[in-house]
């Protein structure tokens, strides 16, 4: 098994422990469904969907309309707030591109640094908790 | 909608200024006018219309910031502020482009471009889709030789230009009001039949607030209805069956 596909095993766990206290997350996304590649060092990927606000495996027949390509490192200082997603963004740490033109994609960009800012949010009232 | 592009040979010439103050002076005269930050490693919009976050609607397009009812997007808006935009030059290329297709502009009569200065990624990708151009300068060699590349491009792609704006063209004095010139270059562009629209003041004051008053609309608006359009030189059919009996 990959290493991506061992540290999304993880994530996904984290996500079902705190389900029912990000509740209000989940909601904003719903009727939204997304696909991602999550791509690591060397190629090792895995596919995601991202349906309602919450990520699960997807299909290996399904076509991603995004792929996020970033370094497992920069991966793992996003998640562990080390290093901010807009920031990664910009200095081209971690590139979300348009399956269909392979270039970046300015509104996915955005939509993904709005939407971590409200994760964040909710990362911290359940720590306060 | 007519597009714009405000560009210039050199960098702190005073583009954005100009851009800036042209978009809210086109604005205050009744026209609807969208403002595009087209130097996408380089913004400087935001820092005078303000660095308000951009919505994204369910069109999956950007929903532009307004400020002084001009209508304005930015890679400033999405990037971090004080990082540096170190993307390949292909995604740099299609960013530009995108701020252009993929913002919901709604109803406008003016889009202004403001571009990086010379012929960086967003030039190449931009410049020939817009509908006019308009050149900033200040009055001197180095400027010039840089603003004449532009001008050839503009002939390449047959963009019709307005004019020039010469900015720092002089320094006023406080006291007497005499105008001390800066640069005792010659500096337009009539052999290309270029108008100067205006020449402004090297000035503490001259800021965005103080241009929008006094911004030459009335000359912008004349280029827009009489601009130059430099043809590209095309060889001519009989030159071509010439040289071809000359082959033969």
């Amino acid at each position: 098994m990959g290493y991506v596909k061992k540290i999304i095993d993880k994530l996904l766990s984290i996500q079902d422990k705190f389900y029912s206290e990000a509740a209000e997350y989940y909601k904003i996304g719903e009727g939204k469904k997304a696909l991602l590649r999550v791509v690591g060092v060397g190629g090792d990927s895995v596919l995601l969907k991202v349906e309602g606000g919450r990520i699960t495996y997807a299909r290996g027949d399904e076509t991603p309309m995004h792929i996020i390509k970033c370094s497992i490192d920069t991966f793992l200082s996003i998640l562990s707030g080390e290093e901010d997603l807009r920031d990664a963004m910009t200095m081209g740490h971690l590139v979300i591109e348009n399956s269909s033109t392979s270039t970046i994609d300015i509104v996915e960009m955005e939509r993904w640094s709005s939407a971590f800012n409200r994760l964040r949010n909710i990362i911290y009232r359940i720590k306060k908790l | 909608m007519i597009k714009v592009a405000v560009v210039s040979g050199k960098g702190g010439v005073g583009k954005t200024t100009i851009a800036v103050s042209l978009a809210l002076a086109l604005a205050k005269s009744g026209f609807k006018v969208g403002l595009v930050d087209a130097d996408v490693t380089g913004s400087n919009v935001p820092d005078i219309l303000g660095r308000v976050e951009l919505g994204v609607s369910d069109r999956d397009t950007l929903i532009p910031a307004i400020s002084r009812g001009v209508k304005y997007v930015s890679i400033g808006q999405i990037a971090s502020d004080g990082k540096p935009v170190l993307w390949d030059p292909k995604d740099v290329r299609s960013a530009a482009r995108q701020l252009l297709e993929r913002t919901d502009w709604g109803d406008i009569d003016y889009l202004i471009f403001d571009f990086p200065p010379g012929f960086e990624a967003e030039t190449i990708e931009l410049l020939p889709l817009m509908d006019y151009v308009l050149i900033v300068t200040i009055p001197s060699m180095l400027s010039k030789s840089k603003v004449l590349r532009m001008v050839e491009a503009c002939r390449e792609y047959e963009r019709p230009i307005i004019g020039v704006i010469m900015n720092m063209s002089y320094v006023e004095c406080p006291s007497c009001g005499y105008r001390h010139i800066i640069f005792a270059e010659d500096h337009s562009f009539e052999e290309f039949g270029i108008p100067t629209i205006a020449e402004l003041p090297l000035s503490h004051e001259i800021a965005v607030n103080k241009l929008v008053n006094e911004f030459p609309l009335d000359k912008f608006l004349e280029g827009i209805n009489n601009p130059v359009i430099l043809k590209k030189k095309r060889i001519s059919i009989s030159k071509l069956v010439e040289l071809a009996f000359k082959v033969m």
